[in-house]
């Protein structure tokens, strides 16, 4: 072999036509530049906002020099918020879309070795996001300017970002190697990086471990004797596979006025890439899982585990039935064949929600453990297991309303993907009927997930009332405006992800652009109540709240309110929200047929607004039969 | 004169300033199988989905069943069935599932449809499948499925967009009988496809569409006599050919006569002279008949001759 055969070879060898290939698709795209555009805008509005007493300094201006740090760690944090929400959405349709489309077994079938095509779907998705986090290095040189940036702290937070991107996009990759669909996948995502964080608190929690316990004391003291733990304390093992655990620290003790207490950052180079060794095993074992999923789970079918394990626990049951009870049944189940709603049936029949005593069971299964963690907390009867009770409330809050959007937005691009939709399309039913019995799948799942929230609220309401022996009047409307609250929010979450999904055609686009809106309604609230009442205590409540669902959630779950407080929320939210979702139901009805392309005998608009038709003159005249036209 | 099943005038089909379909006129009288004929891109696709009432946007009158398909699409749904170029699985479904879901949407009474759908079943040979995964089979038994579902309420057309595409030889055959026994029964079917022999023996009108324009439509016939395509007769006799060739060349209508190794290839333009006929000259030119062959006609040198090659 001669020696430039020998270059070709290894030059072949190391091109990476799938990662070119996925970016010059992204480059083609306007989408791209947009997206980049919109992100930066939201960067620098969040930082311009964030760290304005530095940026825009009311009095003396040579005062804030030396705070660059500040502005610095707030351009961090946004830039790990916008990791840590959208970079799942990104990278679990990476190896999904390619087995929606069945497109992944001709990858299989070029020289792309599994290992190649793993790692070259995970450098496609994350080098935008790296790419992404560049766009922050305007603002970073500003930080600079101002002083009191020292390289360690620079090194500290550009290391732990770029280790949370690569983990991030690594679990991703692996979820989307394993999952059969995009949807599957980008939930998978997102419930693995909650249970490696806050997971572990909501373990020690239900374990009814103190943060000081002796098994935590014990993992603490070898991490911190191996030198991984970023802050030098055993509590600090409970976030070691959190990237921004630092920052965020050393944001709220300088918050505190406690600037001398964030030392912990004054570390050497070499020692901060050191402690991102836990993040970058995750990214590396994440890795593997894909490379032992990829050719594995290429074709795999839909194994509905739990309504397997619930048929096998139903034989079991009966057998048990027939040898000691006779065979009686107390409830009959109904008929196994669809009604006169046949889409309803589907979507509520053939899930594991389906049947009723199936949804006992589920509901039994997310029941009990926050029985048990509410039982903990209640046991301490101190602030401390309230707001633990608050956070479980909380996120359960948040991934119902998860859940709720990926569910909306899958209702009609699933059944594109599946090429079913046209099929449906062409049957009598209307096509608002249609949307009203897909939407039932909807409320069982909000059902589902409302009521585990519900008994944290119904708890908090029992700890955080009767002290003051007023839960039969406060609690309880306390209880009725969060539960109506969490209803509104479950609603917005699903009618404007089925909106989505009816106006896009991808599952994965309408997830991603759900998860994005509902973002940024979140965001709304904190910063207009930073931009308009900038020295509110976060433990106050403020009207200006109501201007996210977030921030209405955060009121309800760590602020104590008194009556008029409840009220307020009870009616401005279910105003706000109530009205938001109400708007997109009536937007989904009447623009259900013209989104999805179908011609209606009512085309629902009023008739003063429809567009008169032209005239039509043929021009030319039918073919009569057997004429040749050319 | 009874009113036609379809009736499309001057539909023309835009996807922004892309011209789908351009202006095209057909109609196909009831318990006609109208094949509709051309290449990817051409609008074969695009005019079915009018016809389907799954294109809101077009310009033209289309009616099915003399109802307007703007203006009534949801009678109108009542009236089709469409089985569209890909099979869209409910993949958690049986095929009893399947059919019932569809028999419910179509809004059959309860206590009719079992014994619909069995009767479905039966006529698509699929009884033995009805308690299997609508995944698990075959792609023949997926679109014999699909023919099921568009026979359960019963329509007066079948709207069938390239239903033997990507299926085997055996699926295909089955597919074959199965349309003609829907023909049998009267139903008037539109089929498009570009496999131009399997509508050769189905079809009693083609339209074949290129690049959003009607090239031909009417009888094989009509379309072969218009087009002077001749169809080619091998005979072969028993002992030497060149008389009879001599003598079969003098008749009107033989406008060649090939004489090959082992039999004569004869060109025949059967306006002026019928298959039947040359037999008979054959005959009466001394010649021995061993093989008589027509060939069937061609429609592939039809299509080849009526298109250019060119999409929308």
């Amino acid at each position: 072999m001669t020696s430039r055969e020998a270059l070709s070879r290894l030059r072949v060898h190391f091109t990476l036509p799938l990662f070119v290939k996925d970016l010059t698709e992204a480059a083609s795209r306007r989408r791209t530049y947009v997206l980049r555009g919109v992100y930066a805008g939201i960067l620098f509005l969040l930082a311009l906002i964030f760290a304005r007493d530095v940026l825009f300094p009311a009095g003396d201006g040579f005062a804030v020099l030396g705070r660059g740090g500040k502005v610095y760690m707030t351009v961090m944090l946004i830039q790990f918020g916008g990791v840590y929400l959208f970079l799942p959405a990104f990278t679990a349709a990476a190896i999904t879309a390619e087995k929606e489309r069945n497109t992944l077994g001709l990858l299989f079938l070029t020289k792309l070795s599994p290992t190649k095509i793993v790692i070259e779907k995970y450098l496609g998705r994350v080098f935008p996001m790296l790419s992404l986090a560049l766009l922050s290095l305007p603002l970073l040189g500003v930080a600079y300017t101002l002083g009191g940036l020292d390289a360690p702290l620079l090194v500290e937070g550009f290391v732990r970002l770029v280790a949370t991107i690569l983990m991030i996009g690594a679990i991703g990759i692996a979820c989307s190697a394993w999952c059969r669909t995009t949807a599957g996948a980008f939930l998978l995502t997102y419930a693995i990086l909650a249970l490696l964080f806050p997971g572990p608190i909501f373990l020690v929690i239900s374990l009814g471990l103190q943060p000081n316990s002796h098994i935590i004391e014990v993992l603490g003291t070898i991490g911190s004797t191996l030198r991984l733990m970023p802050i030098d304390e055993p509590t600090a093992i409970i976030g070691i596979f959190f990237g921004p655990l630092p920052m965020i620290m050393w944001m709220d003790q300088l918050e505190r006025g406690m600037v001398g207490a964030t030392a912990f950052l004054a570390k050497p180079a070499w020692l901060a890439v050191w402690q991102t060794a836990p993040l970058l095993a995750m990214a590396f074992a994440s890795l593997v899982v894909a490379r032992l999923s990829i050719v594995r789970r290429a074709e795999a079918k839909s194994n509905r585990y739990l309504a397997r394990s619930f048929a096998r626990l139903d034989q079991s049951f009966r057998e048990l039935n027939t040898k000691y009870a006779k065979g009686i049944e107390i409830v009959k189940t109904g008929g196994a064949l669809p009604d006169d709603a046949p889409v309803a049936w589907r979507e509520t029949t053939k899930t594991t929600l389906g049947s009723f005593r199936y949804l006992v069971r589920v509901l039994l299964l997310v029941e009990v453990p926050v029985l048990l963690i509410g039982a903990t907390s209640a046991s301490s009867f101190d602030n401390s297991g309230i707001d633990s009770l608050g956070m479980i409330g909380g996120l359960l809050w948040l991934g119902g309303g998860l859940l709720a959007a990926v569910k909306g937005a899958g209702l009609f691009t699933a059944e594109r993907s599946r090429q079913s939709l046209d099929v449906l399309l062409t049957t009598p039913m209307t096509t608002r009927a249609i949307l009203r019995q897909k939407l039932a799948g909807v409320w069982r799942l909000i059902t589902v997930c409302a009521v585990p929230v519900a008994t944290t609220m119904l708890l908090l309401a029992y700890l955080r009332y009767s002290v003051v022996g007023s839960f039969l009047d406060l609690g309880v409307l306390y209880f009725i405006t969060a539960t109506v609250v969490l209803l509104t929010h479950f609603a917005l979450a699903a009618y404007l992800s089925t909106y989505i999904g009816l106006r896009l055609s991808t599952q994965s686009k309408a997830m991603l652009a759900s998860v994005a809106v509902l973002v940024g309604l979140c965001l709304t609230g904190p910063v207009l109540r930073l931009v308009i009442d900038p020295d509110a205590s976060n433990y106050r409540f403020s009207p200006l709240s109501i201007y996210s669902p977030a921030a209405v959630i955060g009121e309800l779950m760590w602020t104590k309110l008194d009556p008029g407080d409840l009220i307020y929320l009870l009616i401005a939210n279910s105003f706000v929200y109530g009205g938001m979702a109400l708007g997109l139901r009536v937007a989904c009805s009447l623009q259900i047929s013209q989104l999805l392309g179908r011609a209606e005998n009512e085309p629902y608009i009023p008739v003063e607004r429809r567009i008169i038709e032209p005239v039509l003159d043929f021009e030319s005249e039918p073919v009569e039969t057997g004429e040749l036209v050319r | 004169m009874t009113e036609p099943v379809v009736s499309v005038r001057a539909l023309k089909v835009s996807y922004g300033k892309f011209e789908a379909v351009k202006r095209i006129s057909f109609e196909i009288p009831k318990g006609e199988v109208f094949g509709f004929i051309g290449p990817n891109g051409a609008g074969k696709s695009s005019t079915i989905r009018v016809l389907a009432t799954l294109q809101r946007k077009f310009e033209g009158v289309v009616k099915v069943c003399g109802l307007d398909v703007r203006r009534r699409p949801a009678t109108v749904r009542e009236k089709i069935g469409y089985v569209p170029d890909f099979f869209g699985v409910y993949e958690d479904l049986t095929a009893r599932e399947y059919l019932h879901f569809f028999a419910a949407a179509y809004g059959l009474p309860s206590h009719r449809r079992k014994a619909v759908v069995d009767d479905v079943l039966e006529l698509t040979d699929l009884t033995h499948k009805i308690d299997f995964q609508v995944d698990s089979l075959s792609r023949g038994m997926k679109q014999r499925l699909s023919l099921a579902r568009v026979l359960l309420h019963d329509p007066e057309l079948l709207l069938l967009d390239e239903p033997a595409s990507g299926l085997d030889p055996r699926a295909r055959i089955e597919m074959r009988e199965l349309l003609k026994a829907l023909k049998e029964m009267g139903k008037t079917i539109l089929i498009s496809s570009h496999i131009l022999h399997e509508l050769a023996n189905l079809c009693t009108r083609i339209g074949i569409i290129e690049a959003g324009q009607l090239v031909a439509e009417g009888s094989l016939d009509d379309i072969f006599r218009r087009l002077e395509l001749m169809r080619v007769v091998h005979v072969q006799l028993a002992g030497a050919g060149e008389a009879v060739a001599a003598d079969l060349r003098q008749h009107e209508g033989v406008a060649d006569v090939d004489v090959q190794s082992d039999r004569l290839s004869i060109r025949l333009r059967e306006d002026l002279l019928s298959i039947e006929d040359l037999h008979a000259a054959v005959v009466a030119a001394g010649g021995r008949v061993r093989m008589f062959q027509p060939e069937a006609m061609d429609m592939e040198t039809a299509f080849m001759k009526l298109t250019e090659g060119v999409t929308a």
